[in-house]
């Protein structure tokens, strides 16, 4: 056997059911997958929506938790619903995400878009600097986000100038071309969720459970021995994470920020970008912080260049993060409300005694 | 480099497409060099033990190659002996010796800081290290020529596949290979495919699916219940089965690829009527390894063979095992429980004997020739199958039994776990285990112990799959594929071995 022949039988044994699959997927897009899209590329709802945006939000997944529109429309006033407000909070995602997917965004969207970006302790992670685009741009928790916003023209400089490590380069770049592994993850989610609903569906009881419960997105927080073993775990592992993505040192300079380059592009088009604290708990709050010199020296650079940035009180308590990361539905309005009026103070003269 | 890792999937295409593209002079130096980069994926530092290791070796061969008698050769094979075990006892077992003697000199009052190194273990040192030692061994004994080309012998000490969880080959069986490379062969292509997609069903469907039930129980064992605490036993024999036997499968159609045949290290461990035969079918090369290396020199040594000698041989076999399997008095006790279920085995075999023996007369005299006649099986061939069957079963629940040491995270642990099997309450279903880890862990070692049946008792399906049609050969192929892609565990969970 030959080299040239085993390089075509492995092309013939892999690419027919690939792309069979890949076919399948594309074809069933915007019925099963319409949600995964969504959650995938999810700068969608404000490509696809009318223009102008008036309120974005961004940030990770604590702004989507945190975040309640209705509530931030009613602390506007705007009972009619006629402002266009977004909270595009993603678990994951990066600063880089965002901005590459709002450069992408049309001109007309973003004409006077107020940028309301939620962030630790109000300061933006420094680990991205665009004049060389050194730096992640992923998250490696999920790099196959930033595969819908880069296009296939961005991806010899994501190549060359991103840290991303070759595994995030490699995964990324497929997702650019194949929706199977975009979607890969999600699939097999369905086939769980699908094995999971079987003994429901042949009318089966489930059994009793006993043992500590894992911990759960929304749900109580979990005070025994085991469970609060597991969480530091997790947190460390965050923390480790988050160091890895943010190494906390000085910026030597904010102005070739990624975060400089959102709010030149904000400004660009008559917008305004506004930085606010998300609510953490008391041990993120001790531990997770920004150096007191990085903290001024930010807000000095946005003070500089027009840039609000908001203490919201979020003096939560811990119960109040089911998780021990996002803050439960049932604070986000009142903690939005808290925004949207710290905003108003901030950015509306004479607002408070009106 | 993980085996199941995205690295690896692209690393391996790569590596064979560059191996069998370059001239066959030059092959070796490929597989060389890819072998140092998938150990460097870790921890570049770490390649200079295996450098150190490869040299030492190397040299005390060609030395004792030299000298024509074992007195003369012995020298070199201390040198090889100090060097391996002493870097198993630097990167291993320093921390588990100093431990233990911090807590014995608390014991005895006289509680002493004892410095140790604070190093992480190197991945495979377990494995590289009994390799080199064999050859070194087998030189002495003047029953191997000692490698003359530096690079061969470098292939051979760190061979990728292989390299960091086995099988521990012998210099005998793969030095010839790497010399003489086989050309690019389809039948081998096929069933080394096979493998390796066996392998990673094996690693992703099923030990890793089971480790979401096994890993919470170990850590926590005073949450949980003895129903959990048995379930996460039986899960956990099945476990370790298929996280280590995948390796050794990935290994082993890996470098079938390359046209090296590497040897076997499982058969069907669970239908072992014994531990003896249990350890004949479980993780071969290590048990052949302390076989001729250390079990029948001890033997042998001192002339005479006493059953006293004979026992204590054994015992310090296991206990030595265990340890090499980690440095924790847990596997030292593993190791220890296995020798005395060996012994044991050995001296209450005349009794169960006798009592079989004793039951089949009996029972003749109750229910003599008529029953044959009748087309019912001869009732002796039925006691052998209920006595096999038995044997099977019981020997399968002392090693389930053991694995409770092996696992536990410390001996209290393991004690509390001990002592509370029979506390049954509540039932085994756990919170975050739901029904499709129920459903896909059990479907797949069913699925797993049938394709085993069928392997033992019907046909050979590594030789099989190299004459099936194609439409036979691919589809199975895209079924496994589909089934690891789909119900397979993707956190790139590190092989279990990769710690010893």
């Amino acid at each position: 056997m030959r080299l040239s022949q085993l390089v075509g039988k492995a092309l013939a044994f892999f690419l027919p059911p690939l792309m069979a699959v890949e076919l399948t997927i594309r074809l069933l897009a915007p019925g099963p997958f319409a949600g995964v899209r969504r959650l995938m590329d999810f700068y969608e709802p404000v490509r696809t929506g009318p223009a102008p945006v008036h309120y974005l939000f961004i940030g990770s997944s604590r702004v989507a938790a945190a975040v309640d529109v209705p509530a931030f429309r009613r602390a506007l006033g705007d009972t009619v619903a006629t402002l266009h407000i977004y909270n595009l909070g993603q678990g994951y995602s990066t600063l880089a995400e965002h901005y590459l997917a709002l450069r992408r965004l049309p001109d007309s969207l973003l004409q006077g878009t107020v940028l309301l970006v939620g962030l630790k302790h109000g300061v933006p992670p420094g680990d991205l600097f665009t004049d060389t685009w050194h730096g992640l741009w992923a998250d490696p928790r999920w790099p196959l986000l930033l595969s819908p916003i880069l296009r296939v023209q961005d991806l010899p400089a994501y190549w060359w100038r991103a840290d991303d490590a070759l595994r995030a380069k490699l995964t990324v770049t497929a997702g650019v071309f194949l929706h199977s592994i975009r979607y890969g993850r999600f699939i097999r989610g369905k086939v769980r969720t699908l094995l999971d609903q079987l003994p429901r569906r042949l009318g089966l009881r489930p059994p009793a459970l006993s043992g500590p419960s894992p911990l759960a997105a929304r749900g109580g927080i979990r005070t025994d021995s085991a469970g609060i073993a597991e969480v530091r775990r997790q947190i460390l592992a965050q923390m480790r994470a988050s160091e890895a993505l943010r190494p906390d040192s000085l910026i030597p300079d904010w102005d070739r920020t990624v975060f400089a380059d959102l709010v030149r592009l904000m400004q660009r088009h008559g917008g305004r970008v506004v930085v606010f604290n998300v609510p953490l708990t008391s041990w993120h709050r001790l531990t997770d912080r920004s150096t007191p010199e990085k903290m001024q020296a930010f807000r000095r650079w946005a003070r500089r260049h027009d840039v609000l940035v908001l203490d919201i009180p979020a003096d939560y308590p811990d119960e109040a993060f089911p998780d021990l990361v996002h803050l439960a539905d049932t604070y986000a309005p009142d903690f939005t409300r808290k925004l949207a009026e710290g905003y108003l103070k901030a950015h509306v003269p004479n607002w408070s005694s009106r | 480099m993980l085996f199941n890792s995205l690295d690896f999937l692209l690393f391996l295409p790569l590596v064979v497409g560059l191996y069998f593209g370059l001239p066959v002079r030059f092959r070796w130096l490929l597989l060389l060099v890819a072998s140092y980069v998938f150990y460097a994926w870790w921890k570049v530092e770490y390649l200079l033990l295996i450098v150190a290791s490869t040299l030492v070796d190397y040299l005390c061969g060609l030395a004792m190659g030299r000298r024509p008698t074992r007195r003369a050769r012995r020298p070199f094979l201390i040198l090889s002996l100090v060097t391996n075990l002493g870097l198993l006892a630097a990167f291993k077992y320093l921390g588990f010796f100093a431990d233990s003697l911090e807590a014995l000199l608390g014991l005895l009052g006289h509680p002493t800081d004892v410095p140790t190194l604070d190093v992480l273990l190197p991945v495979g040192i377990s494995f590289y290290t009994f390799q080199t030692l064999s050859y070194s061994i087998d030189v002495y004994r003047g029953k191997l020529e000692p490698e003359r080309h530096l690079g061969y012998f470098a292939l051979f000490v760190s061979f990728f596949p292989q390299l960091v969880a086995g099988p521990i080959e012998r210099a005998g069986n793969l030095l010839p290979q790497l010399h003489h490379p086989r050309p690019l062969d389809s039948l081998r292509l096929r069933s080394g495919f096979f493998l390796i997609l066996w392998g990673f069903f094996k690693k992703v469907v099923i030990a890793d699916r089971l480790a979401l039930y096994v890993d919470p129980v170990f850590a926590q064992p005073h949450a949980y219940t003895a129903a959990h605490y048995w379930t996460a036993l039986y899960f956990f024999v099945f476990q370790i089965f298929c996280d280590f036997s995948a390796y050794s499968d990935i290994a082993i159609g890996t470098a079938r690829i390359f046209g090296i045949d590497l040897m076997e290290n499982f058969r069907r461990p669970f239908a072992a009527r014994s531990i003896a035969e249990f350890w004949q079918r479980w993780h071969i090369s290590l048990t052949t390894w302390f076989r001729d290396y250390l079990y029948t020199p001890l033997l042998r040594s001192g002339g005479r063979t006493s059953r006293a000698r004979w026992f204590s041989s054994i015992f310090i076999v296991f206990v030595l095992s265990g340890l090499w399997h980690g440095a924790a008095w847990t596997f030292v006790l593993w190791g220890a429980l296995h020798g005395l279920y060996l012994i044991v085995g050995l001296l209450t075999r005349p009794v169960r004997r006798a009592f079989w023996h004793g039951l089949e007369q009996r029972l003749g005299r109750i229910a003599p020739a008529p029953a044959h006649a009748a087309g019912i099986p001869d009732l002796s061939r039925l006691l052998l199958r209920l006595r096999g069957g038995l044997a099977v079963l019981t020997t399968f629940h002392l090693v389930v039994l053991s694995l409770i040491l092996f696992r536990a995270a410390s001996l209290s642990d393991a004690a509390y776990m001990a002592a509370h099997l029979l506390d049954f309450t509540g039932s085994p279903a756990l919170p975050g285990f739901s029904f499709a880890d129920w459903a896909i862990g059990l479907g797949s070692i069913g699925l797993l112990e049938a394709v085993q049946w069928i392997d033992a008792h019907v046909i050979r399906l590594e030789t099989w799959i190299e004459t099936a049609p194609r439409l036979v050969r691919w589809g199975l192929y895209y079924l496994l594929m589909a089934i690891v892609l789909l119900l397979g565990v993707f956190d790139r969970r590190p092989f279990i071995y990769f710690q010893f």
